[in-house]
């Protein structure tokens, strides 16, 4: 598995962390992977919401789909993870 | 015969600025060395020094001083205080004396730096009696230290902190070598005595000697009290530097130099002092918060040093004052989660009746890390060992190397980060230590933190217990938790509500 360093941080939390992330994986697989770092640790996690991945300083997230390897990441590439909102 | 008195012969006695014909004055004083700033000798014969002493008065001050300190530790030696002390003031000791002690031997150099390649006669006296006060420091930790090794392997290992590749061991030499090692005379009387000396160290010797005189510590107080008192003697060194300087037209470049070291030292303190005051020191005994602590003897007495000498504040003066409510808590929190780095056992801090003393001195830190610590005190009532450690690593600062700190619960956004054009990505904890970079990148591109160390690949295997290893610490000198997770059981007892919040399971749950 290639794996890609991210500096990764939740928006609830209060640290970054360095955290390998599959190339081959979607940012669905990304946020569960980064959330065990964070969610469940030093935050609450809530399984019936969905956690996103937005790149640091963004607003919108990115699609649930989307390959890392197409993402234009570099290593260490900060990227947060989100709730997504209750509709 | 008669003595002349002491103010008609020490300017004769200090002064050996002839005009040389052998050599270049440039020779002997090369700027690299002596002064950045490039004034003249003549411009730093102005050099005045508020506090003067003959080498009589000092070996009779110090002498009296030793006897002193030495005399308390003998009185006290059969007390047994370290066996019987809160784990959390034996963490203190630990800490203390791994964090500082070789640094004084680190600022026996550069004060000898000073002595030699300083411009100003005045300033080489008081730096050659600058350097034996730091000799003084390092020993006289060092033996009140060193009676503690038998009692516990972390006190072992505290002592030879320096020479490992410990996270904190690398950050402590990086900022001491930039500051007081690598820079010239003139810049480092600011950087070494007026932004650390008079800026904090009055925090460390200060406000620990009061709380070490609470929890009955009369050794320790009494120890580190006496090496203040030499502190605030060659503290002065970089005041009266500062005031040629700007006399001389050289306010920005001076102002920039204490704006830069202010940052770096206040990242240390806050890192290590802060925890030890707000949450290792017991809760019945301490003095202030290291708040108040801030406030009473940085905020107010450095904002008069600075006015009194016509120099601005700090340009990230607002954002420094903002940092004193929050940096430390999340910088506590951090280190606990990684105590197997430490050479002590950090408490945690977080009893019920610790939070409310938490929560008066800083209104809302329950809303945020107490919050944090209800989910790390359920996993550690439940043994969840996978949830209480880390499984990665944290990304330091590439400049002050320690980790960022935001606020919980406010949407943590961490932007300071900078492309060199070499390849690698330098991370920062704050816009201040982004600016320090970039001043002078040059300065900070060959450091590598832990975490730049584990993507080289140096650190084998690279996984938590690899860089354990890399850092030399080993099973039963690593930290852990002090009081054995007691004051999590104390917080599901007191309100078990408050504890049951949603963890789930990662591998299912999502």
């Amino acid at each position: 598995m290639e794996t890609l360093p991210l500096v990764c941080s939740f928006e609830d939390g209060c640290i970054l962390t360095l955290v390998p992330v599959d190339v081959d994986g979607t940012m669905d697989e990304v946020a569960s992977t980064v959330a065990e770092h964070f969610a469940g640790r030093m935050m609450p996690l809530y399984p019936d919401r969905t956690l996103r991945v937005r790149k640091q300083g963004d607003e919108a997230f990115l699609p649930r789909d989307l390959r890392v390897r197409d993402a234009g990441w570099t290593a260490l590439t900060t990227i947060q993870l989100g709730y997504e909102a209750r509709t | 015969m008669a003595l002349l008195n002491r103010s008609e012969w020490y300017d004769i006695a200090r002064d050996t600025n002839w005009t040389p014909s052998y050599v270049g004055v440039e020779d002997i004083f090369p700027d690299e060395m002596s002064d950045a700033f490039g004034l003249s000798l003549d411009q730093w014969n102005a050099y005045d020094e508020p506090f003067k002493i003959s080498y009589r008065e000092y070996v009779q001050v110090q002498s009296r001083k030793d006897a002193d300190a030495y005399s308390v530790k003998a009185a006290l030696a059969r007390s047994n205080f370290y066996d019987n002390a809160h784990p959390g003031w034996q963490s203190i000791l630990k800490m203390h004396f791994g964090a500082l002690v070789l640094l004084e031997y680190n600022a026996v150099i550069a004060e000898a730096k000073m002595a030699r390649f300083a411009k100003a006669p005045g300033m080489r006296n008081m730096a050659t009696f600058g350097s034996m006060d730091e000799l003084r420091h390092a020993q006289i930790q060092l033996y009140f230290a060193h009676e503690n090794v038998s009692k516990s392997r972390q006190f072992d290992w505290a002592i030879k902190c320096f020479h490992t590749q410990n996270w904190a061991a690398v950050a402590g030499r990086a900022m001491i070598d930039d500051l007081c090692l690598g820079r010239d005379a003139a810049t480092m009387s600011i950087m070494l005595t007026f932004a650390l000396e008079q800026g904090f160290t009055n925090l460390q010797f200060l406000g620990l000697a009061a709380d070490a005189a609470e929890v009955g510590d009369y050794s320790f107080s009494n120890l580190i009290s006496s090496v203040q008192t030499d502190e605030a003697r060659h503290a002065q060194i970089g005041t009266a530097a500062l005031k040629v300087l700007i006399a001389n037209g050289k306010k920005e470049q001076a102002q920039r130099a204490v704006d830069i070291a202010f940052w770096r030292n206040w990242r240390m303190f806050m890192t290590l002092t802060g925890p030890a005051i707000d949450y290792l020191t017991p809760l019945e005994k301490r003095h202030q918060s290291f708040k108040e602590f801030v406030h009473e003897f940085i905020v107010a007495q450095f904002e008069r040093s600075l006015e009194d000498l016509g120099l601005d504040k700090p340009w990230y003066w607002d954002l420094f004052l903002r940092t004193v409510d929050y940096f430390h808590h999340s910088g506590h929190l951090e280190l606990w989660f990684v105590r197997q780095t430490l050479f002590w056992n950090p408490s945690a801090g977080v009893s019920p009746p610790e939070r409310a003393w938490l929560e008066e001195k800083y209104p809302g830190w329950g809303e945020k890390w107490g919050r944090m610590w209800d989910v790390v005190g359920q996993n550690a009532i439940e043994g969840r060992d996978d949830k209480v450690f880390p499984k990665t690593f944290p990304v330091l600062c590439n400049v002050c190397g320690t980790s960022s700190g935001g606020i919980p619960y406010n949407g943590y956004h961490q932007g300071h980060w900078t492309d060199h054009g070499d390849g690698r990505r330098y991370y920062f904890c704050s816009a201040p230590c982004k600016w320090i970079f970039d001043v002078d990148p040059k300065r900070y591109l060959g450091h590598l933190s832990i975490t730049d160390r584990l993507l080289a690949g140096q650190i084998l295997p690279p996984t938590v217990e690899g860089a354990l290893q890399y850092m030399g610490i080993h099973p039963g000198e690593r930290g852990a938790d002090a009081d054995d997770y007691a004051w999590a059981h104390q917080c599901a007892a007191v309100s078990p509500s408050q504890t049951k919040v949603p963890h789930g399971n990662l591998a299912t749950g999502l």
